[in-house]
């Protein structure tokens, strides 16, 4: 079946299968290797994704229902100036081990500070708590998200 | 000699440039933008994907293998087994106890015995529920106590003790029979999953004679020599390509050799590149665990606080394969009496197999589950003295001049009691001794003790290597064998190249690990990444300083 959706503001026209998943269709047919795959069972977080704005785990998503949405990755908020204050605050922290957690990590860490500019520590836990990470301990990816708070300049 | 000089010169400043600065990873800002490229991320589209087929009971003589059904499948494009294998069935790692693909005997759920490549996923799941293995069951031995009773069957011949280890130290009689109080206790630890993010995985695209393998591992020369024995090759005819990896613990030490052979095995047959890899279900299930272990242990101390004796027995569950459980085994054993000087020890060890998956490599190599123990009895000792367990334990502890568990007398330094005063007195220790209730929890200051042998030690040679290439531009291309796995050993090194020869750290490249033209710098584990390779970077550089003598200079006037 074919599948029509918007990828990173570009709208494009995918045919698949109706019981692949949203992160096979973008791994697979698409090419977008950024969404990776830890568990295909929703746990840790790393094909994590907008979809019309929204952090879903894309695993859990099958692709035919992306139909008319906006769905946005990592490459799509390349120079989005909230990812990019996020993105300098993870690497100057030292939130970038391995890196496979990276990119899903980041993508909810964005989504946070998008809806909630100022949160506290337990808000930032809360918000990045279906990402999971096996290198950092977590402790660093914490401070990057409230460093990342600081940079973010004053509207 | 000269390079000592240059080494001496630079080790001797006050304060370094680049070595201990807080700078960011060269790798840091590519993972952050998604660029960054896994193994899975190499597999192109339409790539043959394979899955192992494994068995559905733990203890089992194999009948026969029928693959015919499964083979009908639509998308399905060959089904190799055992008997397909022309190189060496046998990828056993300490002792040939684990065959390569299982076409006589299964030794627990999940014991490999086919290869089903296919063209995508949905036919390789379909395919697999077609195989049908004709068993004649065993009984199950599923711990410790029925793989040692008397009834046991063997799983492997020669039984199912894999191995035994045995320290004598003084006169534990004569140890105990100083003690005023005695502490015995025994003590288990489970398995346990290294549960990395980027599950294992291989993509191996052969060529006439020769094998490429992009992989995750943790030793790309282990995995050639592994690859090369099963395929009955030469090692000049595999090269492995370690590509970044999203994190390891141990776990890919073990199942990078294997996740690679498979897909080179059938890359090679099929004439095509192969993909392999597993699902979190599979990774969980089937790869290699922490090995669990039962620990016997049994102490001596007098009123004065000095720990006169110990008596340690440790029994390790292999699993279904020794695979590293002698190295294991060995670090429990020479470590048995913890980070104390006890006069008189006396240590067995045994690990056993039985019919459930097996240990492997895992962070700690042992001393956790050996340290759980003895910090457990220190802590019971501590208690029954009525002794603060700081006080206790510096009482023992190891310094310079003592003699470890396995009788080594430490002539170099040894900071052990430094370090526990230092966290003692930071901790303002003494008034953090009392219990306090917040709810249901209670909150307090405890404290432990741990040493480990690092690196490979098992009096085998430990060397690393690596090389730099002095490109016209001034730029430097670095080569390493030790990979990068989240740690970040490799850019450790070129801190210390940078430090050494002058050039800044955006000038220098790091290669991924390719054995056709790296260097061996052997594995990538026991933290020996940055410590071994970091000395050998020290070394490589000021010979290539003297060597090159004018490069250093042009290189610093003119770094574009």
């Amino acid at each position: 079946m074919e599948v029509s959706f918007k990828l990173n503001g570009e709208p494009v026209t995918v045919t698949v299968e109706p019981y692949v998943s949203l992160v096979d269709m973008l791994r697979d047919e698409m090419g977008v290797k950024s969404v990776k795959k830890g568990c295909e069972q929703g746990e840790c977080g790393a094909c994590t994704l907008l979809i019309d704005g929204v952090p879903v785990t894309s695993c859990l998503v099958l692709a035919p229902q992306v139909e008319s949405r906006h769905v946005t990755t990592i490459e799509g908020l390349e120079k989005n100036p909230l990812m990019i204050d996020l993105r300098e605050a993870f690497i100057e922290n030292g939130a970038v081990q391995c890196g496979f957690c990276t990119p899903g990590m980041l993508i909810s860490a964005y989504a946070l500070l998008r809806d909630n500019p100022h949160p506290s520590e337990e808000e930032v836990k809360r918000g990045i708590e279906g990402n999971i990470c096996r290198c950092t301990g977590f402790t660093k990816i914490i401070e990057a998200i409230l460093d990342a708070v600081e940079r973010i300049a004053p509207e | 000699m000269e390079y000592d000089k240059i080494l001496s010169d630079v080790l001797g400043r006050k304060d370094f440039l680049v070595v201990g600065k807080n700078v960011v990873r060269t790798d840091a800002l590519d993972k952050a933008l998604g660029k960054a490229r896994y193994t899975a991320d190499y597999v192109p589209r339409g790539t043959t994907l394979l899955k192992v087929y494994r068995s559905t009971v733990p203890h089992a003589l194999i009948k026969s293998i029928d693959t015919s059904r499964a083979l009908e499948v639509p998308g399905v494009e060959t089904i190799y087994t055992g008997a397909d294998v022309t190189g060496n069935n046998q990828i056993g790692y300490a002792l040939p106890d684990q065959p390569f693909l299982n076409d006589e005997k299964v030794h627990f759920i999940g014991d490999p015995i086919a290869l089903v490549c296919a063209r995508d996923e949905y036919a390789l799941e379909k395919a697999s529920q077609k195989i049908s293995v004709e068993y004649e069951e065993l009984p199950a031995m599923l711990d410790i106590d029925a793989s040692l009773s008397e009834d046991a069957v063997d799983i492997h011949e020669g039984g199912n003790i894999a191995l035994t280890t045995k320290i004598r130290k003084g006169d534990t009689e004569k140890g105990f029979s100083e003690a005023d109080v005695e502490v015995e206790e025994t003590y288990w630890s489970p398995y346990q999953d290294h549960m990395y993010i980027e599950t294992e995985a291989a993509y191996a695209v052969p060529e006439s004679g020769k094998v490429t393998v992009i992989c995750n591992g943790q030793s790309p020369f282990l995995i050639r020599e592994k690859v090369a024995h099963i395929l009955g090759w030469s090692l000049n005819q595999v090269r492995i390509i370690q590509a970044l990896t999203g994190g390891a613990f141990g776990g890919k030490d073990d199942l990078g050799p294997l996740v690679s052979a498979y897909a080179a095995f059938a890359a090679t047959k099929l004439g095509k590149p192969v993909a392999h890899v597993w699902d979190r279900t599979e990774s969980v299930s089937y790869s290699n665990k922490r090995f669990p272990a039962r620990i016997k242990y049994r102490s001596g101390v007098t009123e004065e606080g000095k720990v006169t004796a110990v008596e340690v027995d440790i029994t390790l569950e292999c699993g279904a394969y020794a695979n590293r459980a002698p190295f294991w085994l060995w670090r429990q054993t020479a470590h048995a009496a913890g980070p104390y000087e006890v006069d008189n020890c006396s240590v067995d060890g045994r690990a056993i197999y039985t019919n459930k998956v097996y240990g492997g490599s895992f962070r700690g190599f042992g001393n956790l589950a050996l340290h759980f123990a003895a910090e457990n009895q220190m802590e019971r000792l501590a208690y029954e003295l009525g002794m603060d367990p700081i006080e206790f334990r510096l009482r023992n502890v190891l310094r310079v001049g003592s003699r470890t568990t396995c009788d080594q007398v430490l002539d170099h330094s040894v900071g052990i009691e430094q370090c526990l005063k230092a966290v003692r007195d930071a901790s303002d220790w003494s008034s953090h001794r009392e219990p306090v209730w917040e709810g249901t929890k209670v909150r307090g200051y405890g404290v432990g003790l741990a040493y480990h042998g690092i690196s490979t030690s098992r009096s085998t040679p430990d060397w690393s290597a690596a090389s730099l290439l002095l490109n016209q531009d001034g730029s430097v291309t670095y080569r390493t064998g030790i990979v990068e796995i989240g740690q970040g050993s490799p850019f450790g090194h070129v801190k210390i190249v940078s430090e050494i020869i002058g050039v800044p750290l955006e000038k220098i490249r790091i290669e991924l690990p390719d054995t056709d033209s790296t260097l061996n710098a052997k594995p990538t584990h026991g933290s020996r990444g940055l410590m071994l390779g970091g000395h050998s970077r020290r070394q490589g550089i000021s010979q290539a300083q003297r060597e090159h003598g004018g490069v250093r200079r042009r290189v610093i006037r003119d770094p574009k």
